[in-house]
Formats: structure tokens, C-alpha cells, sequence
């Protein structure tokens, strides 16, 4: 039986043991990066529900293309980012023409006004601060939420997004400045309403 | 040259926080040519990095949706094993044949009164686990979809009264788990009512008023329970 606490389980012997077949193998390689992956396609998406449909489609799509995947110095996260990427540019293509009169009647129904989360402070926030990296252009929002919601290294990062690490150090500092703006805008905007 | 120095100076001071735990004070002092801009740029990066448990998964996703999942791949639709695509294992079988298995026993041994006694039970509470079972095993054994959505919705309702309770009770961490199970249920509804749309309208336009007055409900008893915020 695999225990997920030995140090000396890493990732490669794990991918190993899954390309073979061994679903308990794959399970820990889900404890390990579930979490990652849900974050990641939560902030992209701002809806519990479909970024818990798509943290499984993720997985499950990674278990198919596993046999493609070759080591050689790219890390496991690095895959399943991309394919969490890819996961979340299908599923924005697929949503567009669905969106119908019904649906506009049904965003007017469950607004955020109406979302319960918010009075919970912790919901408040993490919807003020999604709706701030969603306003990010497209590599930024990547950059920010690998690089600090995901808490991958600048390295992993180059990897997912197929720049250079020196790329990543650019991006890094232009997406801050970015989202520090944003801020700026919502605080000035909130004392103009008071 | 100054200007394009400054990413990898940031992505050092960075490091030295993240990696090594720098104060951001020690930090700034070992870098003053760069100012005020420095340590700006370092809060706003690790205030994101300080929000991370924002973005966490609802608590008990990771374990179910990871059975969910392993049963999926061995039940043979998604696997790159063939041997495996036949038969699912014994190991992955007893899992899911354990829940109804366990609820049986339960009733057994301890009469319908704990499930009976689950139905009110909240958040935190030690027989919350067998209600969330009962839960899901009516949920599943609901073949309309129209029913599932009112089944959800009631169970929406069900933990809107658990928030008012848990947070008359002052148990904040329970309340806002079950404010993340109301959320749960009613966007589920929703996602359902949005399939009915286009396949039933007529029913489609019925359910949708009914949810929308008792999200109106709901929004009323939130304004009691926290004025403030509405």
C-alpha cells in the first residue's frame, strides 16, 4: 500500500506507478495537486460548481494523455496546469453560444446582490479579488494566480505558459503593477461613494 | 539598465520573503535605491499569496470527487489501461457499495431515530456527516430532474436555517460552512433550471418564479440576521 506521507514517494515514481496502471498511485498524485488545480480553474471561472466539474475533467484528462507525458525535467504540475489551461479555454468556448435569453434571466435571479456568500467577509473578499484578476489580461491573470494563489516557482510557471523564466520575471512585475492599479481604481471609486 | 534590472530584483526579494522569510522591512533596507516602489509591489504579491485559503475547494470535495473519479477511470470509460476497463477492482468497488451499506447498518442497529435525528442536526455537528449521506443518496436515487432541482432547492433552505442558527449560536466557521452548502444548492438548482429552459420551458418559467421568491425570502432573513450588510 502507497503512503502518501513517505518522502520518498515523489512525483516521477508516482507518474510511473500510474502509467502502469496503479490508480492508488494516481489518487495521491490527486491529494497533491486537487487543491492547486481547483484554485486555479476557480479564479478563472468565479463558479464553485463548474470549477469542481472541471478540476475532475482535469484529471481525467490527465490520466488519458498520461501515457504521453515524458518527465525529462518538466514537472507533473507544469502538465496538469496546461491541461487545467487548455480544460478552461474549452470549456469558455463551449459556454459562449449558450448563453440565452434564459440564462440572462437567470444571472438577473442569482446576482451577486442576492449571493449569500457575501456576508460572509472571507466570500466578499474572494469575490472582489476574483473579479479584479479577471479584469487582468490573460497572461497576467495566469503569472498572478500560479505564481502566488497556486504558489508555483517562477521556473514551473515559464514551463505552463511556455515562456522563459526571464519572461516570467517580466510578466510577474507588469501583472503587480496591474492589479495594484486595479485596486487603486476600486478604493478611489469607494470613497467617491462615500 | 535601472529599469530593466528591476523584475529580477523583485523576483530576488520575493524569493528572500517567500522562500526564507525576510521581513519585508529588511528587505526594503537592502534595497533602497528602489524605494517605495519596491515594497509595494512585495505587499501587493504577498497579500495575494496570503489569500490562497480564499480560493480553497468546499470541505469534503477533494476526498468524494476523488472517489468519484478513480471509480470513473476503473469503471473503464477514460482509462489507458485496457485490462482494466472490464472489471472495476473490489478496491474501488467496496467504496461506494460501503455508504449505502453503512446507512443500512445504521438503521439496523439504531432505528430510523438517528436519521431522524441527523435531518436536524448542522454543521459541526457530530451526526452532520450521516444528513450529508442521506443527502446524496436521495439526490441519486432522484431520476427527474425537475425534482432534483426542488430537492436541491430544499436543501438550500435547510442550510439557510442552519446559518441563521449556527450564527445565533456565535459558531461562525460551522455558519459559513453551511453558507457554502446553501451556495452549492442553489447554483445547482440553478444549472438545472437552465436545462429545463430549453427542454420544458412552461416548467422552466414556473420554477424559476418560485426560486426567485424564495431567494427573495432568503435575502429577507439574511437582513434580519445581519442588518448591516444588506
Amino acid at each position: 500500500m502507497l503512503n502518501d506521507q513517505d518522502p520518498r514517494i515523489d512525483d516521477s515514481y508516482l507518474v510511473r506507478l500510474a502509467k502502469s496502471g496503479d490508480l492508488d498511485a494516481f489518487g495521491i498524485l490527486y491529494d497533491r495537486y486537487a487543491d492547486g488545480i481547483y484554485r486555479f480553474v476557480y479564479v478563472h471561472l468565479s463558479e464553485t460548481l463548474e470549477a469542481e466539474d472541471l478540476t475532475s475533467e482535469v484529471f481525467l484528462r490527465a490520466w488519458k494523455h498520461l501515457p504521453k507525458y515524458k518527465e525529462q525535467g518538466h514537472p507533473f504540475s507544469a502538465f496538469l496546469f496546461k491541461i487545467a489551461r487548455n480544460a478552461i479555454i474549452d470549456y469558455r468556448r463551449k459556454l459562449k453560444p449558450k448563453i440565452n435569453r434564459a440564462q440572462e434571466l437567470l444571472e438577473s435571479t442569482v446576482n451577486h446582490s442576492l449571493n449569500p456568500g457575501s456576508i460572509i467577509e472571507n466570500s466578499h473578499e474572494r469575490q472582489l479579488l476574483n473579479a479584479t484578476i479577471n479584469h487582468l489580461q490573460e497572461d497576467y491573470r495566469l503569472v498572478l494566480v500560479l505564481r502566488f494563489i497556486n504558489g508555483l516557482s517562477p521556473r514551473e510557471v515559464a514551463e505552463i505558459m511556455g515562456r522563459s523564466e526571464g519572461a516570467i520575471r517580466v510578466l510577474q512585475f507588469r501583472a503587480l503593477k496591474a492589479i495594484r492599479r486595479k485596486w487603486d481604481l476600486i478604493e478611489k471609486e469607494d470613497h467617491e461613494k462615500e | 539598465m535601472r529599469r530593466n534590472k528591476y523584475p529580477l530584483i523583485l523576483q530576488e526579494c520575493l524569493e528572500k520573503h517567500l522562500l526564507y522569510g525576510e521581513s519585508l522591512e529588511d528587505i526594503a533596507a537592502e534595497y533602497p535605491q528602489w524605494g517605495n516602489r519596491l515594497s509595494v509591489d512585495l505587499k501587493a504579491a504577498i497579500y495575494l499569496n496570503n489569500q490562497t485559503n480564499l480560493f480553497n475547494p468546499r470541505a469534503g470535495f477533494i476526498s468524494s470527487s476523488k472517489k468519484y473519479l478513480l471509480e470513473k477511470i476503473a469503471c473503464g470509460s477514460n482509462t489507458h489501461i485496457i485490462e482494466n476497463r472490464r472489471i472495476p477492482s473490489m478496491r474501488l468497488l467496496l467504496p461506494r457499495l460501503l455508504l449505502p451499506f453503512l446507512v443500512v447498518v445504521v438503521i439496523l442497529f439504531s432505528g430510523t431515530g438517528v436519521i431522524f435525528a441527523a435531518q436536524s442536526s448542522f454543521p459541526g455537528d457530530s451526526l452532520f456527516p450521516i444528513k450529508t449521506a442521506v443527502e446524496g443518496i436521495r439526490l441519486a436515487l432522484t431520476f427527474d430532474e425537475v425534482k432534483d432541482a426542488e430537492l436541491h432547492l430544499q436543501y438550500a433552505q435547510d442550510y439557510m436555517v442552519a446559518c441563521a442558527t449556527l450564527i445565533s449560536q456565535e459558531r461562525q466557521h460551522d455558519a459559513a460552512e453551511a453558507v457554502q452548502l446553501y451556495e452549492y444548492h442553489v447554483t445547482r438548482t440553478a444549472r438545472l433550471l437552465l436545462e429545463q429552459s430549453t427542454q420544458n420551458p412552461v416548467v422552466f418559467s414556473y420554477l424559476l418564479m418560485d426560486f426567485n421568491n424564495r431567494l427573495l425570502q432568503d435575502l429577507e432573513t439574511f437582513h434580519i440576521l445581519l442588518p448591516g450588510e444588506f
